[in-house]
């Protein structure tokens, strides 16, 4: 491929990533201006109760705080000052649920935990889905593997949260082994040190562990199709006709041809990790970026919402950008644009 | 209708599938009569109505829960809760990603660059999120509009699946025999792709429901929802309020959470079953 | 040393189905000479490539052989040492012994194992399917030198070194090494597959309708690219197609299948000039003479048959205009009417008496001009 054609389809691959960010942020925008509810109420409610301040806001105060919240103003106003304010200072605004720090600190407080938990559980499951499913497809008329696939059909029926439950109920309430709640024990500081590390390891096993057990199954099975539909292509009877041992058609023509897609849809649901944190999060009360979105939609904190949700727009369409830009070094079909 | 019934008879997974989603189905549907023969004349949201953490009984199959109300008439009050919003948003999403689907795939040009990239911004948008603010804050909202709701973040989803199937159908030769024939470009889709697409749009109603029971459970059960009718999520939020795990009460949690994986079951047996008969990449080559 | 390097002795190949079983390969008896370029035609679906995933294993279910042998006289591996010394045979681990290859092996009986043996080393395949045959995602070289290093001691670059010099016979420059299929025209990958069956000097090479879908041109190419290796290495070239033009060009001898079985066989030329079976002479007549008498294209009247349900007796009866009572009834077997050349017809072999009649009245009446 020309060099010139690269650098075109690079900028035209990168106009329509901050194209559809823009739009998609645009749409959520509009759709939280929308909601009836007042998040000012809500703010001067905890300030009366924080300072035993009874007497009814002034309109000052309400228009200080509605000025602080960015919500003064018509909606295209409170717009174009949220993108601006974002854009060149990443300034979110500042959060209801921690009034007055701003929500990019809460945000940047909350990330680490949910993609050290997700993105590794998504990592290792994809791991394992793909050597089991790889496998049980290799052998798919042996018994044992007949059996794994219908286990995992019927795992990956079961939503994540009613896992989590499971799990919870076995291993911390009537077994006792593990931490039922919070990211690591709640008599210790964040700092670096065994004891902690060990704490954190601890507490994540559970929710990291529901997280696995439904989505190795998912994996497994779109493996699992993949690697008998390669089965069937008339590029494994060749290379069977080839003489060539079972180990090597297995690496070398069935798992390398499975492993592309696969790479792709990696890549998606690293994206959507924000998403897929949220219920699990909340169950075990994890301090990541779905307990806080959660906490912050109690109280209408929209400029955390919105925070979140950009945040997770961003996730998404890098994770597939980046899949774009890389799959033509992966996968030789589309290097030579053939 | 012989033909069906071999084609039914080949497919165990698709069979089973649809004859446990029709078992739901009418379950739910004689949900008054069956409400009825267990608790009488009595509303089964009604507190105070038993005595309360009953274990199983014949009176009362699962117990009762915390208020003294019979966990076996909530149970089907949410499964048919459940089951009017995902049927409900399924089918409104699948008819919306029909349509976009159709008509992106088949025109293609500036329609299709439009309408693509409207349906890839949708799909970015992180859904439970917005769902919950909503629902949160508005207030009473019924199936109607929760399905709706549900309806207008999951379509994307179809459009991009019948695109895709739309796509590789348009080359298919007996399409361009039509074209060379003179047929209208409506008369095709009606009578050449529709058919041909009809086990997509299966496929893409089971999930379509499964996601839109998976979205408003996943409201209802960290508490957020609307939050006036018993729901299977509403059931498990409760019973982990009450510390029914604690208690050793697990049936509070393990009933509704057992009738949404008959659900997601069926429907994805119905799924699978599909997938295997239409997609013929899946099947075992004949060598003939 | 054994004229006959490959010996099909009543093989069938029947495929399951839930209306019963179809009958691809029904009772067929071949035996291919040592170096010579044996053809095999027949209209689509009469079976010729079942018998070839047979000779190399590859029925995949619901197929299966029913029953049959498969005999493989394969020349000891020393003797197939190129004279330069270039293609190296691995002997080291291998199932099969010497001797048990002196003696002939039954591709239907061995094992795994020994299979893997065989293949390539001794048999290499052109499948019909070229288009879709090579991994979309690795360089054609790898998919070359693989088979290479798995079956013989060349060491990477010798493997590598090798699989140019097969390009070069083929026609195709040493770059193809480093292409990836989809970077090829389809006249190209199907001549690198033909290089890929010869990398490694095998006995039989079999090659399946390697030149449907290609133009005249390519057509061309490959024919030469095999008649290049037949002189190169005097391998034995098992050849389907059903293009008869194809096979007047390139093949020594010929066989017609019909209905899953062998209904005539002989050297090509003879049966050009001379067919037998009433259904090689419709077969024959079919094909345009160039410069020759403007006729009405004689077709083969009606239907091919249902592959479930053959026909009794002959299976051509209901299509054979010289059908007689006993064709419904008796399957005729197929015999050697004259040196070299075998027919399974009633109008030649008396199957009472053993009688054989070669100058059937019925047929020089009723033969198409």
């Amino acid at each position: 491929m020309h060099r010139r054609a690269v650098l075109r389809y690079v900028v035209r691959r990168l106009a329509i990533y901050f194209l559809t960010i823009f739009g998609s942020f645009t749409i959520a925008f509009l759709f939280f201006r929308m909601i009836p509810g007042n998040p000012l109420g809500a703010l001067l409610t905890s300030l009366q109760q924080r300072s035993a301040y009874t007497t009814a806001a002034s309109q000052e105060m309400v228009d200080h705080y509605t000025e602080q919240l960015g919500l003064s103003g018509t909606i295209p106003e409170q717009y174009f000052r949220y993108i601006s304010n974002v854009l060149f200072r990443f300034d979110f605004g500042p959060s209801l649920v921690a009034f007055p720090t701003p929500s990019q600190e809460l945000i940047v407080r909350a990330l680490p935990w949910t993609i050290g938990l997700l993105g590794l559980s998504v990592i290792i499951s994809w791991i394992f889905g793909i050597i089991i499913g790889g496998l049980v497809g290799w052998m798919r008329a042996s018994p044992v593997s007949n059996a794994l696939t219908t286990f995992a059909i019927a795992f990956s029926q079961i939503p994540q949260y009613i896992v989590a439950l499971i799990l919870l109920f076995l291993f911390a309430f009537t077994l006792a082994w593990l931490p039922v709640r919070n990211a690591y024990p709640a008599n210790l500081t964040p700092a670096f040190t065994l004891e902690f590390i060990l704490g954190i390891i601890k507490h994540g096993t559970l929710p990291a562990l529901a997280i696995v057990l439904v989505s190795v199954s998912g994996w497994m099975l779109s493996t699992r199709s993949l690697v008998v539909s390669i089965l069937g292509e008339d590029y494994l009877l060749y290379a069977q006709a080839k003489g060539l041992p079972r180990r090597n058609i297995f690496f070398h023509y069935v798992l390398r041809n499975a492993l592309l897609p696969q790479l792709t849809a990696l890549a998606i649901s690293l994206g959507f990790i924000v998403n897929g944190a949220l219920l699990v999060e909340t169950l075990f009360n994890y301090p990541g970026l779905g307990s806080l979105l959660v906490t912050s939609v109690g109280i209408l904190d929209l400029n955390t919402i919105q925070g979140i949700v950009l945040m997770s727009i961003v996730a998404v369409l890098t994770a597939s950008l980046l899949l774009d830009l890389a799959l033509p070094f992966v996968d030789p079909r589309i290097r030579t644009g053939g | 209708m012989r033909f069906i019934l071999h084609f039914l008879q080949q497919n165990k997974l698709l069979t089973s599938g649809i004859i446990l989603f029709l078992l739901i189905c009418l379950i739910s549907a004689m949900q008054p009569i069956l409400i009825n023969a267990l608790i009488g004349d009595l509303n089964p949201m009604e507190v105070g109505a038993f005595p309360i953490f009953e274990s199983p009984t014949p009176a009362h199959p699962l117990g009762t829960d915390r208020y003294g109300r019979d966990v076996t008439a909530l149970l089907l009050l949410g499964l048919r809760y459940s089951l009017s919003i995902g049927l409900l948003a399924g089918i409104v999403s699948t008819i919306i990603g029909t349509v976009v689907g159709l008509i992106t795939g088949f025109y293609g040009g500036w329609i299709d660059n439009i309408l693509r990239s409207a349906t890839d911004m949708i799909l970015v948008i992180p859904t439970l999120p917005l769902l919950i603010t909503l629902s949160t804050y508005l207030k009473g909202m019924d199936v109607v509009s929760m399905a709706l709701l549900l309806a207008a973040f999951s379509w994307p989803f179809s459009a991009r699946t019948i695109r895709a199937q739309v796509l590789s159908l348009r080359e298919r030769s007996y399409i361009d025999l039509a074209r060379a024939s003179g047929m209208g470009k409506a008369e095709i889709i009606f009578q050449e792709i529709m058919p041909n697409l009809l086990p997509y749009l299966g496929v893409s109603l089971a999930a379509s429901i499964v996601g839109a029971i998976l979205a408003e459970f996943g409201l209802e059960v960290i508490g957020l929802g609307p939050g006036n009718i018993a729901t299977l999520g509403l059931m498990i939020n409760w019973a982990i309020g009450w510390g029914s795990m604690t208690l050793g009460k697990w049936a509070l949690i393990a009933a509704p959470a057992g009738v949404l994986i008959l659900i997601f079951l069926s429907l994805n047996l119905i799924n699978i079953g599909l997938e295997q008969t239409f997609n013929p990449r899946l099947k075992g080559t004949t060598g003939l | 040393m054994n004229k006959t390097l490959l010996d099909i002795e009543n093989l069938r190949v029947y495929f399951h189905s839930v209306r019963g079983e179809y009958k691809v390969v029904d009772g067929v008896n071949l035996k291919v000479n040592r170096n010579e370029i044996f053809g095999l035609a027949g209209e689509s679906g009469c079976g010729k490539s079942t018998v070839i995933e047979a000779i190399m294993r590859l029925i995949r279910p619901p197929g299966y052989i029913q029953a049959g042998q498969i005999n493989f006289y394969p020349e000891s591996v020393a003797d197939n040492t190129h004279p330069d010394g270039k293609v190296r045979q691995k002997t080291g681990d291998d199932t099969l012994t010497a001797e048990q290859l002196a003696n002939g092996i039954d591709l239907v009986k061995i094992n795994e194992r020994a299979l893997q043996q065989v293949r390539w080393k001794y048999i290499s395949y052109v499948p019909q399917a070229s288009m879709n045959s090579l991994n979309p995602i690795m360089r054609i070289g790898a998919q070359m030198t693989d088979t290479m290093l798995v079956h013989s001691s060349y060491s990477k670059i010798e493997a590598q070194q090798r699989a140019a010099e097969v390009l070069e016979i083929v026609g195709l420059p040493p770059r193809v090494l480093w292409s990836y299929p989809h970077e090829l025209s389809g006249g190209m990958k199907q001549r690198a597959i033909i290089a890929i069956a010869m990398t490694l000097n095998p006995q039989l090479v079999i090659a399946d309708e390697p030149t449907t879908a290609l133009d005249v041109n390519v057509q061309r190419a490959i024919l030469e690219a095999i008649l290049n290796i037949k002189q190169e290495s005097g391998t034995t070239v098992m050849f389907v197609s059903h293009d008869l033009a194809v096979h007047a060009e390139l093949v020594d001898r010929l066989a017609i299948m019909y209905a899953g079985k062998i209904v005539e066989v002989d050297t090509v030329h003879k049966l050009f000039k001379e067919p037998l079976h009433p259904y090689s002479q419709r077969l024959f007549a079919s094909i345009p003479v160039l410069g020759g008498v403007r006729t009405r294209q004689e077709s083969i009247l009606g239907q091919a048959p249902d592959r479930l349900t053959w026909p009794t007796g002959c299976r051509f009866h209901p299509r054979c205009p010289f059908a007689m009572d006993k064709c419904k009834q008796i399957e005729p077997p197929l015999v050697e009417v004259e040196p070299g050349h075998q027919v399974a017809c009633h109008l030649y072999y008396d199957v009472d008496t053993r009688a054989i009649n070669l100058t059937n009245e019925k047929v020089q009446n009723g033969k198409l001009s």
